[in-house]
């Protein structure tokens, strides 16, 4: 677990959204950001800046702009949290969608690679308010980590949890949502070449009984095709036989579950004899 | 002895005018499927991904059916690549043909219809929605069936496209509803082989036969010394400029490699391959290439 110190001046990986900007353009026939996370009372303004009329209507919450002329402006200031889709009713193919927290806590993109920590973002409600990470431990929620948040409330957290875990954020009695965090296993491969060349794929840590492909690159297809299922032993391990009649580029996914994400191997490339 | 003449000259007349001619006949369904644009997920010149909500789409294709819509099979693996619905069946004649395509409807939710170019019909057999003129044929509603019925007249050789043209007409095109007829002159030789390419777009990427981006659109192979016929479509809003890499043609005004179609245009290209290689086929249109439409085609010894 890597505490890291908010960074001033680095927006969060994720769509939550610091109180200054919270503005919804409308340069077309469309809403920009089509997303956004706001905590409860910080005001969000939408903007015409399209030579049409539209208008903000959703069906729960509470936001009807009724019609904005070219130019206009309309604010609303979330009460309750929740998440809610909205539409411009002259143009319904116009979605967006405001999330509204308590607390936001938001895992950036997950990472594809095993040992890379995953950022954790947030915004609090004020810039200074104490923040405590906590990790969910046999039902019990755990203090990991703590940091005061920076300008605009922000605040990130890097986690490399050993194990899949959930986490959540607080600030006095404000809770976020809890937010899962996937564990990349590491997948290595082997070839024995013996009587039958045989790739030998371990992953780590063990995902002894997940199911298992193995991938061989198609040039004219530019990516990976599967060609063979299995399964990770109790030592978590599994092996295959390959031809050697032909030149083939192959490597091991161990497939997601239980909270951990595809593993990936490098490729290997076997030649024929 | 007279007798015998004019009975003979009446049968002679009553014969088929176009010796060899044939009446060929299809079973299509109008079906909802779900499809998938971009099925690797990512375009490996760019090495963009994308998301499952920006290449997954739920629409109607038409897919072909045995006889008596019994079961249904692949459109047609070999001429448009392993896509499965996009473009519709290949609907192959000679001139001559009599052509009957019996076509249901599966769509619960909308009517739909099958309108043809290049071939003859009656009024009936038109396809399209005109209130107050057009009969069932253009308006074929959800469970029902039509029997199309055509004529590939002397000027019906090439490729030819067929669509909707029933009120829903403008979100089915949009969705893939559309297909090709290849229909060939009476004596002429069929090619080695023969790839159907269709330019449209959906779901916001540029596709050939439904599909966007290297490895995805189809990929399409032949040996040196085969007679390769190349049957290329446009529907739908925008024209495209087809273009082979390493190949050229002969055109009205002497050699062409690249040629332009706009929506509802078609033309077939022949030639005899002589290059060995992996190349590229294309919309020269940059715009439209970079966002997926572009294939590959490859050519061995």
């Amino acid at each position: 677990m890597l505490p890291v110190a908010d960074m001033p001046g680095t927006p969060p990986h994720g769509p939550a959204a610091p109180a200054a900007t919270n503005v919804i353009s409308m340069p077309g026939k469309a809403f920009a950001p089509r997303d956004l996370a706001v905590l409860i009372g910080q005001p969000v303004t939408w903007r015409n800046d399209d030579t049409s009329t539209h208008d903000i209507l959703s069906r729960s919450g509470g936001i009807e702009s009724g019609f904005l002329g070219p130019g206009a402006s309309y604010v609303f200031t979330p009460s309750v949290g929740g998440v809610f889709p909205y539409i411009c009713t002259i143009h319904p193919q116009m979605q967006g969608r405001l999330r509204v927290y308590g607390l936001a806590l938001e895992a950036a993109a997950a990472p594809r690679l095993p040992g890379r920590p995953t950022v954790l973002s947030g915004v609090a409600p004020a810039a200074g308010d104490e923040v405590v990470l906590t990790r969910l431990e046999a039902g019990v929620w755990v203090p990991d980590a703590r940091i005061r948040a920076g300008g605009g409330g922000r605040f990130t957290f890097a986690v490399l949890p050993a194990t899949p875990s959930t986490y959540r954020a607080e600030v006095g009695d404000r809770v976020s949502d809890g937010v899962a965090v996937r564990v990349v296993p590491r997948v290595t491969l082997r070839v024995r070449r013996g009587a039958k060349v045989v790739l030998e794929a371990t992953a780590t840590p063990s995902r002894a009984g997940a199911r298992v492909r193995l991938e061989r690159y198609v040039r004219e297809r530019f990516t990976w095709v599967p060609v063979r299922a299995g399964r990770l032993d109790e030592r978590s391990r599994v092996t295959f036989a390959v031809r050697t009649t032909v030149r083939q580029r192959l490597r091991v996914r161990v497939l997601a579950s239980r909270g951990y994400a595809d593993g990936r191997s490098a490729p290997v490339v076997v030649r024929p004899r | 002895m007279a007798r015998v003449l004019l009975l003979f000259g009446l049968f002679v007349l009553a014969a088929p005018a176009s010796a060899g001619a044939a009446v060929r006949e299809y079973w299509v369904g109008a079906v909802p499927t779900t499809w998938n644009v971009i099925p690797n997920g990512h375009d490996p010149m760019t090495h963009t991904v994308f998301p499952a909500a920006e290449r997954i789409a739920h629409t109607v294709l038409y897919r072909r059916f045995t006889r008596g819509w019994r079961s249904q099979f692949r459109n047609d693996r070999e001429v448009s690549g392993d896509n499965d619905g996009i473009p519709g069946p290949l609907l192959r004649a000679r001139v001559g043909d009599t052509i009957l395509v019996h076509f249901r409807n599966f769509d619960p939710a909308r009517s739909h219809s099958m309108h043809f170019h290049g071939v003859s019909y009656a009024e009936a057999s038109d396809g399209s929605y005109v209130p107050g003129f057009s009969g069932p044929g253009g308006n074929v509603r959800p469970g029902k069936t039509f029997t199309y019925r055509l004529q590939a007249g002397p000027n019906a050789a090439g490729v030819w496209s067929y669509h909707d043209h029933s009120p829903s007409m403008h979100a089915s095109i949009s969705g893939g509803l559309y297909g090709a007829l290849s229909i060939l002159g009476r004596r002429e030789q069929r090619p080695d082989r023969e790839f159907v390419v269709v330019f449209s777009s959906l779901m916001g990427h540029q596709t050939i036969n439904g599909r966007a981006y290297l490895g995805n659109t189809p990929v399409f192979h032949a040996k040196v010394g085969e007679v390769v016929q190349w049957d290329v479509l446009a529907i739908g809003e925008e024209h495209h400029t087809f273009h082979v890499h390493g190949h050229r043609w002969v055109g009205p005004e002497g050699g062409v490699d690249v040629r332009t179609l706009g929506p509802a245009e078609s033309f077939r290209v022949r030639w005899r391959e002589d290059a060995p290689g992996a190349w590229l086929y294309h919309c020269h249109v940059e715009g439209h290439m970079g966002h997926g439409m572009i294939g590959l085609y490859r050519v061995s010894r």
